[in-house]
């Protein structure tokens, strides 16, 4: 509600201003793409295609309208309808900007998380080489739109120029984690990232924090009931079984309920003549929960023919695994905990190597293909992703 | 055997008409700033949103199947037309700034820099008027 409201005050304040024939400018972007694993012996977890054909997974279609207001405010909205949503429309972003000076904007509203370089632009295929950025980093990040304030500062230092971007907000809503699709309350969102571009290096370096409520206690607890019988799960105590009936388990320490989770991020890039390098890595936790220690990077080098780019990417995902939720005195009760973290964890273990080909066909138009082979680590098992795909810009 | 010749002077002509194509950085007449090609590239960046006086950039393109646009970005920008479209696609959907506004021909674009003191174009060389100032060629 609270989210259908503030795009509903920003569309109308539009819509007002271009009735009094203001300047409002549509523009827009979208990918249709399609892929599917080559083979049916196994399908990579975090691809999620299989052996049919898919043409929904990585498809989007946005549309922007802006309105300068006066010379200092603007407002935006991106409407986008995403294929893995069901194209189920959304107020991606929906926001006032206002122009403290030429190099300070302060951005109201709701508008897309930069958790990491790239993750306010990534849906727009048609700005990057890649077929989608690379998934270790990008694919389905837990809350990536927050609704609150955004403060951007650049300036130049000698020949290079420097970014510095902070946000503060919140978000609720449904979110995709390794448990599923969960309810989620994720406040005091507090971001930081400061980007230094030279002629043909850049460098970046971000850092995110916020306190985490996901809805998932009660699959916790109906699981660790399930898997341990006897055992009973009462307001976040484990007590084992009868007739000792003691309190075993505090299960606040796997619970996300007010934890803090630390994003940390940092990026290089170099576009020199036909030569394009990039790089990523991105570590994350949520403390005193099931979660352990993300690590994930992408690295990628690109050559430029004219009009068709072609990149190879390698990209890993590994989790670093302390086990630090994994304190109770009853062996069975850990043995369950630990059990949990893999299940949830382990499978998104995976590393692959890829090529990726971008063609410019016409303005505004370019086509993509990619090939990779993706190897899940728990299982040793690999298997080949092909996508193809139109990304456009208008 | 004349002929094949002519197609050849005619053709090789024109290659280096394409390739040797000028292009002229035009502003009003009145704008007295001094504006340089370290400044022109950050003004077409978004990089630079006013001029040196204070006063905001109204920046101003030609179309992109026009050569002049293909031979600015180019030189000036050190980038191509799908580069460029690439680059501002995310300044213009994460509220960074918004891409220069397009002019259908070259008539338009001098006449939108004749009556506007705050803009900023290019134009193929063999069409600028005295109407409006060369800041820098390329």
């Amino acid at each position: 509600m609270k989210k259908t409201s503030l795009a509903l005050i920003i569309g109308s304040l539009m819509l007002c201003n271009a009735a009094q024939a203001a300047d409002v400018n549509f523009s827009g972007y979208g990918s249709i793409r399609a892929g599917l694993v080559l083979g049916d012996d196994h399908f990579p977890r975090n691809f999620n295609y299989d052996d049919n054909i898919d043409f929904k997974e990585e498809s989007l279609f946005a549309l922007q309208v802006k309105t300068q207001i006066n010379d200092d405010w603007s407002a935006t909205i991106i409407l986008q309808a995403k294929g893995q949503d069901d194209f189920e429309l959304e107020a991606r972003w929906a926001y006032l900007n206002y122009e403290l000076t030429d190099e300070t904007t302060l951005t109201l509203g709701r508008f897309a998380l930069p958790y990491f370089r790239n993750s306010d632009t990534q849906d727009i295929g048609y700005a990057h080489n890649y077929s989608v950025m690379p998934r270790s980093v990008y694919r389905g990040q837990a809350f990536d739109v927050i609704e609150g304030i955004r403060l951007m500062h650049s300036t130049f230092i000698g020949d290079g120029d420097i970014t510095i971007k902070g946000s503060y907000g919140s978000f609720s809503g449904s979110t995709l984690t390794a448990l599923g699709e969960v309810e989620s309350d994720i406040n005091n969102i507090m971001q930081l990232s400061v980007e230094y571009s030279y002629d043909w290096f850049s460098i970046y370096f971000g850092a995110l924090n916020a306190e985490l409520d996901l809805d998932i206690n009660s699959q916790l607890d109906a699981a660790l009931m399930k898997s341990l019988p006897g055992y009973t799960v009462k307001d976040g105590t484990v007590y084992n079984p009868k007739p000792e009936q003691l309190a075993v388990y505090d299960m606040s320490a796997t619970y996300v309920n007010e934890d803090s989770a630390t994003y940390l991020s940092t990026g290089f890039t170099i576009d020199y003549q036909q030569w394009l390098f990039n790089a990523e890595y991105v570590t994350y936790k949520i403390d005193d929960s099931f979660s352990e220690q993300n690590k994930s990077m992408y690295v990628s080098l690109g050559y430029r023919f004219d009009k068709t780019v072609v990149t190879l990417v390698h990209e890993d995902v590994s989790y670093n695994f302390d086990y630090d939720n994994v304190s109770s005195a009853d062996p069975y009760v850990n043995a369950f905990l630990t059990a949990t973290n893999n299940t949830f964890l382990k499978p998104n273990e995976y590393d692959a190597q890829g090529i990726h080909i971008r063609y410019d066909a016409s303005e505004g138009i370019a086509y993509k293909f990619e090939y990779t082979y993706a190897t899940d680590k728990v299982e040793g098992e690999g298997a080949s992703v092909v996508t193809f795909g139109i990304d456009y810009v208008f | 055997m004349k002929l094949l010749k002519k197609i050849c002077i005619i053709s090789f002509s024109m290659i280096s008409f394409i390739s040797f194509a000028e292009v002229s950085v035009i502003v009003n007449k009145g704008n007295t700033d001094v504006i340089n090609t370290k400044l022109i590239k950050r003004i077409y960046l978004g990089k630079v949103k006013s001029f040196p006086n204070g006063t905001k950039v109204n920046v101003l393109t030609l179309k992109d199947d026009a050569s002049a646009t293909t031979v600015f970005r180019q030189s000036a920008l050190k980038k191509s037309n799908s580069q460029f479209k690439s680059y501002w696609s995310k300044m213009a959907f994460t509220g960074k700034g918004t891409p220069p506004k397009k002019m259908a021909n070259d008539a338009d674009m001098i006449n939108a820099i004749k009556s506007d003191v705050t803009a900023i174009g290019f134009v193929d060389s063999t069409v600028v008027t005295t109407d409006v100032k060369v800041v820098a060629r390329y």
